[in-house]
């Protein structure tokens, strides 16, 4: 449907059909137990992070995962103005995007489904963890915007909300770390998985399940689970653990990271 | 007390400032902030740039599609910009629809985009296949001058192109990007950058960040490329001739600055 206020291509445009020659299946893990950019199954990818990086904005965070990229903010906490709105407790608003180029095809400048869905469960998370009875009748926005999904985008998107809001002083119980699981039906596990490794539509090897979880560290919660595909229920068992420890891992190096920075704004 | 004066009366805060030749921010009144270049940021882009001018920071990406040309133009195929505005980059921007601000960007880019390129080299089955490309800037941090920071990340991003080689499958017809193959840069025929100044009270003050910008009379914004040529000019402020010859003067030393700084970082970005 053209957009009138946007710069609408034409609209028959398809995506470049790409055929591949060879036989492209391969097992996730060879026979070194290595993965196909050398990690082992349970191993993370580095972590880059830098805070108040839009000035703009009250709290902002950089968070990169191997090639994800993101970028979070919390712009303000503004005052609801409609009268039938009002309640004792705030409300979370968060916007989730995927950059047009971010993904393998062209995303829409307009919010698909699924990004609202993630916008949905982003701030169905935070609802949880963010002291809401200190914000009556105001909102809290966040906005997520993803430059390159290399897999684990929910993941990432999800602890850089969290960070932002830290950065931004708003009162939250604890910080919210999540990864992303990868469960095949060979009963190999893949934490922290790359876009061909990740559940959904670009993934080189299909069946299995996709695991998103999102931990309290501090607290000992889960805030958030998603999965998707199949899985007997002692398998997702085992999934919700390995997750859960890769969580407790993020979180102590996020902790120092934060905590690092905070050292250099107090130094300045 | 000096927040409060900036907030109450900003004009007369600006005044103060330019008695004695310097801007609030600590610029001289002819100074622009500090451009950075990233190019070939985002690998999942058939080309990207990241450009920062000072506080200010955009990124341009190009995805590219498949498309029938036009009936007019048979061998021609498609550049579409298209620059967003999100909640993200400041806290006068709501999610949505897209601001007044960021049409009027996404228009001015694409009456300097039409030229730029030779859409003759887009085509790949004439009148059966083109390549369409959506060239999409984000702005991630709005501290003024986003028009400036938008048309330089579009000629960087462009510059730093790669098209995948197609393979045409003589039976069925079918047009299928070959994974892996060898990719053939995009050939600008110029270079377009735009340089925007501010006018304020009978002054010119290029690179306006956010704060100059609100309370501006209007701007000037040439659009120039490698060649000194001018390719395209809004301006939407009164100014006499001998200060619009002095602003264009400027504006063709800033440009051959930007220029030389894309020039460098394309060499120490290419993959």
């Amino acid at each position: 449907m053209p957009d009138p206020k946007r710069n609408c291509g034409p609209e028959d445009a398809i995506e470049p059909p790409v055929l591949y020659t060879e036989k492209q299946a391969g097992k996730p893990l060879d026979k070194n137990n290595k993965r196909s950019d050398g990690r082992k199954w349970d191993e993370l990818r580095p972590l880059y992070m830098k805070v108040g990086i839009i000035t703009k904005a009250q709290g902002s965070v950089y968070l990169e995962m191997g090639d994800t990229k993101t970028y979070s903010s919390h712009l303000r906490t503004k005052e609801i103005i409609r009268r039938d709105e009002f309640s004792l407790k705030g409300k979370v608003f968060c916007e989730f995007k995927f950059m047009p180029f971010s993904r393998i095809h062209y995303c829409e400048q307009r919010q698909s489904f699924e990004e609202k869905m993630i916008s949905k469960t982003i701030s169905d998370a935070m609802e949880g963890v963010i002291l809401l009875e200190k914000f009556p009748k105001a909102q809290v926005d966040i906005s997520i915007q993803v430059i390159q999904d290399d897999g684990s985008a929910l993941s990432l998107a999800l602890t850089a909300a969290s960070i932002a809001l830290i950065n931004a002083n708003i009162e939250i119980k604890d910080l919210v770390v999540g990864t992303t699981l990868r469960f095949f039906d060979s009963n190999e596990l893949l934490v922290d998985p790359t876009i061909e490794e990740e559940h959904g539509p670009f993934s080189k090897y299909p069946g299995g399940a996709g695991f998103h979880m999102a931990v309290l560290p501090s607290l000992a919660q889960i805030s958030s689970l998603k999965q998707t595909g199949r899985i007997e229920q002692s398998q997702a068992r085992d999934c919700i653990e390995t997750c859960w420890e890769s969580c407790l891992r993020l979180a102590t190096g996020i902790k120092k990271l934060l905590k690092e920075a905070n050292e250099e704004d107090v130094q300045r | 007390m000096a927040d409060d004066f900036r907030y109450a009366q900003p004009k007369q805060y600006q005044r103060l400032f330019l008695k004695d030749d310097i801007r609030p921010d600590g610029r001289p009144v002819t100074g622009c902030r500090e451009v950075k270049i990233h190019c070939n940021t985002v690998s999942s882009a058939l080309g990207s740039a990241m450009v920062c001018f000072g506080n200010t920071r955009v990124i341009a990406g190009i995805k590219g599609r498949f498309a029938e040309p036009t009936i007019n133009n048979p061998s021609s195929g498609y550049i579409i910009p298209n620059v967003s505005l999100p909640g993200l980059c400041n806290t006068k921007y709501r999610p949505g629809m897209p601001v007044d601000k960021a049409i009027s960007i996404s228009h001015k880019l694409e009456s300097i985009s039409t030229d730029v390129t030779d859409l003759m080299e887009l085509c790949i089955v004439p009148g059966k296949v083109v390549w369409c490309l959506y060239l999409d800037v984000v702005c991630i941090n709005d501290d003024g001058n986003v028009l400036d920071a938008a048309v330089l990340a579009m000629t960087a991003a462009l510059f730093n192109t790669w098209l995948p080689t197609t393979h045409i499958n003589e039976e069925t017809g079918l047009v299928t990007v070959v994974p892996g193959g060898e990719k053939t840069k995009m050939i600008l025929k110029f270079l377009p950058v735009t340089v925007t100044l501010s006018v304020f009270d009978d002054v010119t003050l290029p690179d306006p960040c956010e704060s100059e910008e609100q309370i501006e009379a209007g701007t000037v914004t040439c659009c120039v490329d490698e060649n000194s040529k001018m390719r395209a000019m809004w301006a939407s402020a009164d100014l006499p001739d001998d200060m619009m010859a002095a602003a264009l003067l400027y504006i063709q030393k800033r440009a051959s600055v930007l220029l030389s700084v894309l020039r460098k970082v394309s060499q120490r970005d290419t993959p």
